[in-house]
């Protein structure tokens, strides 16, 4: 946290932390935006907190989390491959995993969601 | 587990630029490294330098008669609050700022108060010859200049002509640069031979009001 400290995003990384170290065994390592803005206690539309977010997803020293995409087309889920959100991303184009057609304002189907990193996980079994 | 869509994310962040950004890098921060990536990275950099200078340029009584380090930690510090790893080390063994995402994307910059272009000359050659590495991903780097005088417009002509005088293997893609606040040059690395984009950026700080209390103000904080 040292280098965080002292900075906007401080307090909600620290709940946040706080939040993935202290959940009960057993508990799913699996959570959705609104779980963890909940645990933050704050709003979607702050951006500190979606901050907060982006430095678990990718900071070198506090890499607790990892997003991954759902793809929820109205009839089934299906989990989302990285590398196909990131060229949808890109193009703006994603095909459908099973009919491979390409599906039109796709960002609308596609829900990000988290799961905990090997770190988070090593920390947890170490507590 | 399935609530907020990527559309959703999207709606909520377009009248927040800091928003906007942060949501970016946390799917940008997800994803394998790569040179779409890195370049999807040097937009966002970009984008949150334009927010910081905006910032910066709408009170420059507050910052007018800083230092160049201080002058650096102000103008980066709305960047803490979007996602980034930002450092302003801003001393003699270490380059003014450093962006980061994750472990593999870096942008440096290197900042002077405007004291003529020989000066910026010396800040672009400790930039590009002792800091920048042009390694994979680390191509991109930035020349920040405070400019306290008129016409900031100016200064980042004079400049520009003097980087392409002086400039050891300088390209620049748009001269001649007119009315300009910014441009932007290339060089290749002497260490890996990559081809390094440089943003050269002005941020006016120039403050020198001619009603009596703003007069009054100047005279006071000298």
């Amino acid at each position: 946290m040292r280098k965080w400290d002292g900075t906007p995003v401080e307090p909600l990384l620290s709940a946040l932390v706080e939040f993935l170290l202290t959940l009960a065994e057993g508990h799913a390592l699996t959570f959705s935006y609104s779980a963890l803005c909940k645990a933050a206690e704050t709003s979607m539309e702050s951006s500190t907190f979606q901050a907060a977010v982006s430095v678990l997803v990718s900071s070198r020293s506090l890499h607790l989390l990892d997003i991954h995409y759902i793809l929820d087309d109205g009839n089934e889920e299906y989990e989302l491959a990285d590398k196909d959100v990131a060229h949808a991303r890109r193009t703006g184009k994603l095909a459908h995993p099973e009919t491979g057609v390409v599906i039109e304002d796709y960002e609308r189907f596609v829900y990000p969601y988290f799961e905990a990193s090997n770190t988070l996980r090593e920390a947890r079994n170490r507590a | 587990m399935k609530d907020y869509s990527q559309k959703d994310l999207l709606l909520l962040a377009q009248r927040n630029p800091a928003l906007s950004i942060a949501i970016h890098l946390t799917a940008l921060g997800g994803e394998p490294p790569s040179k779409d990536g890195y370049d999807e990275f040097n937009g966002l950099v970009d984008d949150a330098l334009d927010f910081c200078i905006r910032e910066m340029e709408r009170q420059p009584q507050l910052h007018y008669d800083q230092n160049e380090d201080r002058l650096s930690k102000s103008l980066i510090s709305p960047m803490l609050g979007m996602g980034f790893e930002v450092d302003s080390k801003a001393n003699g063994g270490n380059v003014d700022v450093a962006i980061e995402l994750g472990r593999s994307y870096s942008w440096l910059g290197e900042s002077k108060i405007w004291d003529g272009p020989a000066y910026i000359f010396e800040g672009y050659l400790q930039l590009t010859t002792r800091y920048a590495s042009g390694g994979e991903y680390q191509t991109s780097v930035g020349m920040i200049t405070f400019c306290g005088l008129k016409r900031s417009d100016q200064a980042m002509l004079d400049w520009a002509n003097h980087l392409s005088a002086n400039g050891k293997d300088v390209s620049i893609p748009n001269m001649p640069i007119i009315g300009s606040t910014g441009f932007r040059s290339t060089y290749r690395s002497e260490r890996s031979g990559a081809v390094m984009s440089v943003r050269h950026m002005s941020v006016s700080i120039y403050f020198k009001p001619e009603d009596k209390s703003g007069r009054a103000r100047v005279s006071k904080s000298k």
